[in-house]
């Protein structure tokens, strides 16, 4: 487990007070007030359709809120420039949606694109991104490959590595971990909790994995029926009681005797 | 270094800024006497000289116009189909110039032509666009089944026109409905030229948004975009520069489907080497295809919109029986 850094109070990068989220008409979640601070790995957890990609999206800026506040670094989301907003977050959706076949460096290229609208040229600092993302995700061997030829983990990291090129604060991923197999998908995790601890990178994630957030994450936000259900670290929201009675399914949840490791596992009823 | 480390694309871009300006200029002699070529440099063919010149220059303008049109549909609205005149544009283009004929326009002034000519197609774009919108985007079939149907409404509406205009006319208005280049009005051609040259640099200052714009839009705006605000700027760029084309060429079908594919298989999917593709080949083709029409059938000429159907249409069926992912890949 990462030896995870006690932030100060004052060093809060996303704030949400009261918030209430939705797609047109239809609200998703309501009454959310909880702050990530700086260095954090919040990982969301909580039953389908609880609005755990829905919070990932408002945080991302994609989604406006129905009601209350949504604050980056004390500025509303949706209203900060939107090339500020890609240069300190960055989001990593669960799928490629790529039109065109493209190099993979060239792909991760795209990250740069938030310091180049203005019409800079493309110079070293834009190359020595794109190398340190390749680098960092262990793509250089497949930097000319077309990307669509790439598996699904490696399209995966190429996606991240894109993020990385960004040289966000935050990055928000989104079920980084669902179509990988548990060697990849640990994998990817150790290369994200690496990123947070050289680089002091914030880290949000959604995941339906409760080990791997357990294993990973500072705190989990548990999303229930529309509201955070329970927020803190792993020893207090992945208890046997409350996970039951979310997810409407007995839960078991096993500890070490130290406390350091935390599994959680359904008990067939 | 940008973006691509390997010089491929490179090397093929700068074979086609070569070659295609090259190819133009030899469609020059293409028709009447091309096999006496140097005859075109005599005394008493000085009229059919510069007649050539402006005719291979206007093709060269409407085929690069098209294929930079082609390549900006293609991209902004996810469908490897899309081109002006599939997507109904090129026939809501001639149904505003011919209005504006019919209303006067002309004779006001001939260099507002391409102005109503691109009236025309923006509400054909507009009209298009949300008969084909589901509640995911448009889907290429639908996008294609609406601009069929668009393009055939406006096309009667035009031929109605037709058949209401002056005896002598009608041969010129059917000439212009099958795509013709020959030029009647050189004013009107300047325009285009500078209508198009500014709409063509605008579009270019935009390649980065253009190829972020293949991430989807979500993912355009996880990298800095204004997704709505740029994907409604190249719209009217590329509606712009296809209208133009349009009000002084006709109708000619599929150049801005085929030059963008062939584009994006030499030099890849990068704008910034696309658009200059794609806007080379575009012209070399329509010059060509031109050129063989005023030479194959000598002195039968076929009509140029004629000739780049009878190549477009099998490449639009190959396309259209193709998946989504080879196409672009």
């Amino acid at each position: 487990m990462t030896a995870s850094p006690t932030p100060p109070d004052t060093d809060t990068v996303f704030r949400a007070t009261d918030l209430a989220l939705g797609y047109g008409a239809t609200p998703v979640i309501h009454g959310l007030s909880a702050q990530i601070q700086h260095a954090e790995i919040v990982a969301l957890i909580g039953p389908n359709g609880a609005g755990k990609t829905t919070l990932l999206r408002a945080l991302a800026g994609d989604l406006a809120p129905h009601s209350g506040g949504l604050t980056f670094r004390g500025q509303a989301i949706t209203t900060m420039n939107r090339r500020l907003r890609a240069q300190a977050i960055a989001y990593v959706p669960p799928t490629l949606d790529l039109l065109s076949a493209m190099a993979v460096t060239e792909f991760v290229g795209l990250g740069r694109t938030p310091y180049l609208l203005g019409g800079r040229r493309w110079q070293a600092t834009d190359q020595s991104a794109v190398a340190y993302g390749l680098r960092v995700m262990d793509l250089e061997a497949f930097a000319d490959r077309n990307i669509h030829e790439l598996s699904e983990g490696e399209k995966h990291r190429a996606m991240i590595a894109l993020a990385l090129a960004q040289e966000p604060d935050v990055l928000l991923l989104d079920e980084p971990t669902a179509h990988l197999d548990i060697k990849h998908a640990w994998q990817t995790m150790e290369l994200v909790s690496e990123l947070h601890r050289t680089r002091g990178m914030t880290i949000v994630l959604t995941t339906h994995d409760l080990n791997l957030a357990a294993e990973f994450a500072d705190r989990l936000f548990l999303l229930a029926d529309n509201r955070l259900h329970a927020a803190g670290p792993a020893s207090e929201v992945l208890v046997a009681r409350t996970l039951s009675a979310v997810y409407g399914y007995p839960i078991q949840v096993w500890t070490d005797p130290d406390q350091k490791v935390r599994r959680v596992f359904p008990l067939r009823r | 270094m940008p973006l691509s480390p390997s010089s491929r694309p490179q090397r093929q871009l700068a074979l086609l800024l070569i070659a295609g300006p090259l190819l133009i200029l030899v469609a020059v002699f293409l028709g009447d006497g091309w096999r006496e070529p140097w005859r075109l440099w005599q005394a008493d063919h000085a009229g059919i000289l510069e007649m050539r010149l402006w005719r291979v220059g206007l093709g060269a303008l409407v085929g690069a116009s098209l294929a930079l049109a082609g390549s900006t549909l293609q991209t902004v609205l996810r469908n490897p189909l899309a081109e002006p005149y599939v997507l109904g544009l090129s026939s809501g283009a001639g149904l505003g110039t011919a209005a504006g004929i019919v209303l006067g326009v002309l004779a006001l002034h001939p260099v507002l032509l391409p102005f109503a000519g691109f009236v025309g197609a923006m509400c054909s774009l507009v009209i298009v666009y949300h008969l084909a919108r589901t509640a995911r985007g448009t889907t290429p079939h639908t996008l294609i089944l609406a601009g069929v149907v668009w393009g055939s409404i406006t096309h009667s509406v035009l031929m109605f026109l037709v058949t209401q205009s002056s005896a002598e006319g009608l041969q010129a208005i059917l000439w212009w409905m099958l795509g013709d280049l020959q030029v009647y009005e050189t004013r009107m051609v300047i325009t285009v030229c500078w209508l198009n040259g500014i709409a063509a640099i605008a579009l270019y200052t935009r390649s980065r948004a253009l190829n972020a714009l293949l991430l989807g839009d979500e993912g355009a705006g996880h990298v800095g975009l204004h997704t709505e605000r740029v994907k409604a700027v190249v719209l009217v760029l590329a509606t712009l520069l296809a209208a133009a084309a349009v009000s002084v060429s006709g109708i000619i079908a599929f150049v801005g489907l085929i030059a963008p594919h062939m584009a994006r298989a030499m030099v890849g999917a990068d704008h910034r080497r696309l658009l200059p593709a794609a806007a080379v080949i575009g012209a070399t083709f329509l010059v060509w295809a031109d050129g063989i029409g005023r030479t194959l059938l000598f002195p039968v000429e076929i009509p140029v919109g004629v000739l780049t159907a009878l190549v477009g249409g099998p490449f639009f069926l190959v396309l259209l029986r193709r998946k989504q992912r080879e196409i672009w890949s």
